[in-house]
């Protein structure tokens, strides 16, 4: 998993910057707080920037708190203070530097402002040496259980444990953190250490009547809201904020759910018909320079080559910019300015329920939502699944949501030539398989099955800044992933065909193709070149049939099978990419190997219902 | 007939409800260190004092209290009937099966010797949790799923139940034992609900919700 990373350069020193993701904690939960930790413990970076947010002081400290734990050289960003004032929120930075120990500089990133202040810091922080940051001190018994672990442990050799410190092994251990745990369990000889946690957590659970790592957690807590209260005061502003309104009316069980109906509904209705006229526009403006380009190249190159270098190169390129800059780009500022607002959180409240039915909850609507522009943004936005195994259901539905591509097929073959009322249908088609393969995979996906616990930030203005950011980052993800992979794979698929091998393949499996899904044999083809990119379906078919007047080669039936097969039966190959990536080669392998799976499953039976129905 | 045998059934219902509550005052003024008597149990309970003598004369005839010199104390019995009821309350309220299996597990319920035990072997529910619930220290009927609590109404969490990494969560979340929480609004179509928190906003899934109790603070 990537992190983004970064140079800056500041009164003569070069600063390398990496942006950990966003986490509540250090405990073992989810892959980003592994990285996290991971990477401040094996990296040792100079300084540890802890952006704090101002208006939830209490919820951000516990992170801080953990971080100094870790014995990080620690740097608080106290951000968001513009909002957290506008809130009646007020903080005495000094006073929390005191009872921190840590250096605090008030910012607000999306005006710039105190970021220089923080670069300042940076640089006497690395010139002065670290101050020593105040972990809390937890009670008696857990101080004594910790010191008493801390002793066991100097005995045993730690290996991958090395490089953290050894109290919070120790803390760690009476958490019961899943892979500190592991991780020591391989060393040899450890018995005695596990010996004087159980011994231990034993004395606390008896002491305190509860579980050790909830009298750990509720410990931080404690000291936390200690420290909060010597440096936060708040006055509640004298009207309800707009922000309580707006609230109160998307959340409301009837209002709610037509706001939000109205809102999924406006983006797709904004996103196509907007990206369409678009799309045809840098289409026809494209296709001619790539008409041009032909005829020059046709001049010095020989043939073969020019084929593979206009079809198979520059094809691939622009049939990406066409995708991406109608339909993903705006799709994902739209997405972004709903997510900055904090109407996100909102819809997801609504649908936990729905997305439960999906063996799923309520957050897993974002990456959903994320997979209609493109599937590639929509594997890596799974991240925010807390568990391996909600990730994973996510991943999987997240390939079989129509993507902007997908869509474009539906519309050019079903929508076209059936009226939109099928190219409707086939979109609701796609909802239930998503919900059916959901429920399957909650029931046979190993692990605990975990439900929402989101944090609902309160609504505020949307900053442009962020959101350009935020949607910049979610297309890069196709541009950087996606777009290299289209353009290399269909060179490749360009070379195989000027050297006659799809003719070939299309002729052996042909016979298996008529008889399987009812399409003629040429429909290979294009099927074989939606592996690539969906629309390319499209344009490939109109290619091998010579025609844009399908209705000429396809019955209807055939339109549906088609298109119904070219929306399931593979994620593209840049998604492929992007959930081996993501989930590894046997899970990528799987969640293909399903939507092969179900695409043949449901194309057979629907050609043999339409048969036997006498639609055709 | 039917009549009769309904309002016995009721009456019964009602007056095993007043030996339970009545039990667990004594328990929760024993623990306390204070010395149960007839006005402090009237007090912890709401009944009426001659209520309370009825209900006490009852238990002791079932063997639940004892009178030694002068001082009213819970018998083992008593006491065990008082761990069975708080362990079985909270199993009827959470694990209870739905509707039309609750019947047929209410024949098989009879098997059950231990609520507590129960709840560990069969649920999977924490030991540590089990012996929390124990030993709490009032009357159980004060702790409810959050879930169950109106719109607007406070609560201190008291434990949460469920596996690993939701527990987890939630106390990273920082709903720790003893700590207040507010329920904001409640999701229709039981969806999730949402809770102030040490200063901000969660949601909660209403399965994890109703796993978190929390006694009633009005």
């Amino acid at each position: 998993m990537e992190k983004a990373e970064g140079k800056l350069y500041y009164s003569g020193y070069e600063i390398y910057v990496v942006d950990l993701p966003g986490i509540y904690s250090l405990s073992a939960l989810s892959i980003e707080e592994l990285i996290a930790r991971d990477y401040i413990a094996s990296e040792k970076p100079d300084i540890v920037i802890d952006v704090v947010d101002a208006s939830a002081l209490e919820r951000n400290l516990y992170l801080t708190v953990q971080l100094l734990e870790l014995e990080a050289p620690l740097l608080i960003a106290l951000n968001q203070v513009d909002f957290a004032a506008k809130r009646g929120i007020r903080i005495d930075v000094e006073a929390l530097e005191r009872e921190l120990g840590v250096k605090v500089v008030p910012t607000i990133a999306t005006t710039g402002y105190g970021v220089d202040e923080l670069v300042k810091a940076v640089v006497s922080f690395y010139e002065e040496g670290k101050p020593s940051g105040r972990a809390p001190r937890y009670g008696r018994e857990v101080e004594e259980a910790i010191e008493a672990i801390e002793k066991e442990l100097s005995n045993v050799t730690l290996g991958e444990l090395e490089r953290f410190p050894k109290r919070w092994i120790a803390i760690k251990l009476l958490e019961r953190d899943s892979e500190v745990w592991e991780l020591l369990s391989k060393q040899p000889s450890c018995d005695a250490v596990f010996e004087a946690v159980a011994k231990w957590s034993q004395k606390i659970e008896s002491m305190h009547g509860e579980r050790a790592p909830a009298i750990i957690a509720a410990e931080r807590y404690g000291f936390i809201t200690r420290v909060v209260e010597r440096v936060q005061t708040i006055t509640t502003p004298a009207k309800p904020s707009l922000s309580e309104a707006v609230d109160e009316l998307t959340t409301h069980p009837v209002a709610g759910y037509l706001i939000l109906a109205c809102v999924v509904a406006g983006i797709f209705a904004a996103v196509f018909e907007g990206g369409s006229a678009l799309s045809a526009f840098l289409e026809s403006v494209l296709s001619g320079w790539l008409l041009a380009a032909r005829q020059w190249l046709l001049s010095i190159l020989p043939a073969w080559a020019v084929d593979v270098l206009i079809d198979g190169v520059l094809t691939g390129f622009v049939a990406g910019l066409v995708l991406v800059i109608p339909y993903v780009l705006p799709f994902y500022v739209i997405l972004a300015l709903l997510e900055d607002s904090g109407y996100l959180p909102r819809a997801a409240f609504l649908v936990d329920n729905l997305m439960h039915k999906m063996g799923l909850h309520g957050k897993a609507f974002i990456p959903l939502m994320l997979g209609f522009g493109c599937n590639v943004p929509a594997v890596m936005g799974c991240r925010i699944m807390e568990t391996e195994r909600e990730r994973f259901i996510a991943g999987l539905l997240a390939t079989f949501v129509p993507c902007a591509a997908r869509t474009v097929v539906i519309l050019g073959v079903v929508g076209r030539f059936l009226g939109l009322g099928w190219a409707l249908a086939l979109y609701l088609i796609d909802i239930l398989v998503v919900i059916a393969v959901g429920r399957l995979a909650h029931r046979v996906a190993p692990g605990e099955p975990m439900g929402l616990i989101m944090e609902m930030p309160p609504y505020r203005k949307p900053s442009p800044s962020v959101v350009l950011r935020q949607s910049w980052l979610r297309t890069k993800d196709f541009l950087y992933i996606a777009l290299p992979i289209i353009v290399l794979g269909s060179s490749f698929l360009e070379v195989l065909k000027v050297a006659g091998v799809i003719d070939q393949a299309s002729q052996a499996f042909a016979p298996a193709m008529s008889a399987i899904l009812g399409l003629p044999g040429f429909a290979v083809v294009p099927l074989v070149f939606g592996v690539l990119r969906k629309e390319l379906a499209l344009v490939m078919l109109v290619e091998v049939a010579g025609t844009t007047n399908l209705s000429l080669v396809f019955t209807p039936s055939q339109m549906v099978v088609f298109s119904l097969v070219t929306m399931l039966y593979v994620p593209c190959i840049a998604t492929v990419a992007a959930l081996f990536k993501e989930f590894g080669v046997g899970k990528a392998a799987l969640i293909t190997a399903t939507n092969l799976l179900v695409a043949t499953a449901l194309g057979a039976s629907s050609f043999r219902l339409m048969e036997l129905l006498g639609f055709s | 007939m039917l009549m009769r045998w309904g309002l016995g059934w009721l009456r019964r219902r009602k007056s095993s409800t007043q030996t339970a509550e009545v039990l667990e005052a004594i328990d929760t003024l024993e623990r306390g260190g204070g010395s149960p008597s007839v006005k402090a149990i009237s007090a912890a309970t709401g009944l009426g004092s001659d209520e309370v003598r009825r209900v006490l004369s009852e238990a002791a005839d079932k063997g639940l209290v004892s009178v030694e010199r002068g001082r009213l104390r819970l018998t083992d019995k008593g006491r065990a009937s008082v761990l069975e009821h708080r362990t079985r309350y909270v199993h009827d309220l959470v694990l209870r099966p739905p509707p039309p299996l609750a019947t047929l597990s209410r024949v098989w319920e009879r098997e059950v010797s231990s609520w507590g035990d129960h709840l560990v072997r069969n649920h999977g529910i924490d030991q540590q949790v089990v012996q929390r619930l124990m030993e709490y220290r009032g009357r159980i009927e004060q702790v409810v799923p959050l879930t169950s609590l109106a719109e607007g109404e406070r609560g201190e969490v008291v434990f949460v139940l469920g596996g690993r990494g939701a527990v987890r969560r939630l106390w990273d979340m920082g709903l720790t034992p003893g700590t207040e929480v507010i329920l904001a609004r409640r999701a229709p179509f039981m969806g999730p609900v949402e809770v102030l928190v040490r200063g901000t906003s969660l949601a909660l899934g209403r399965g994890i919700a109703s796993r978190v109790f929390v006694r009633v603070k009005r």
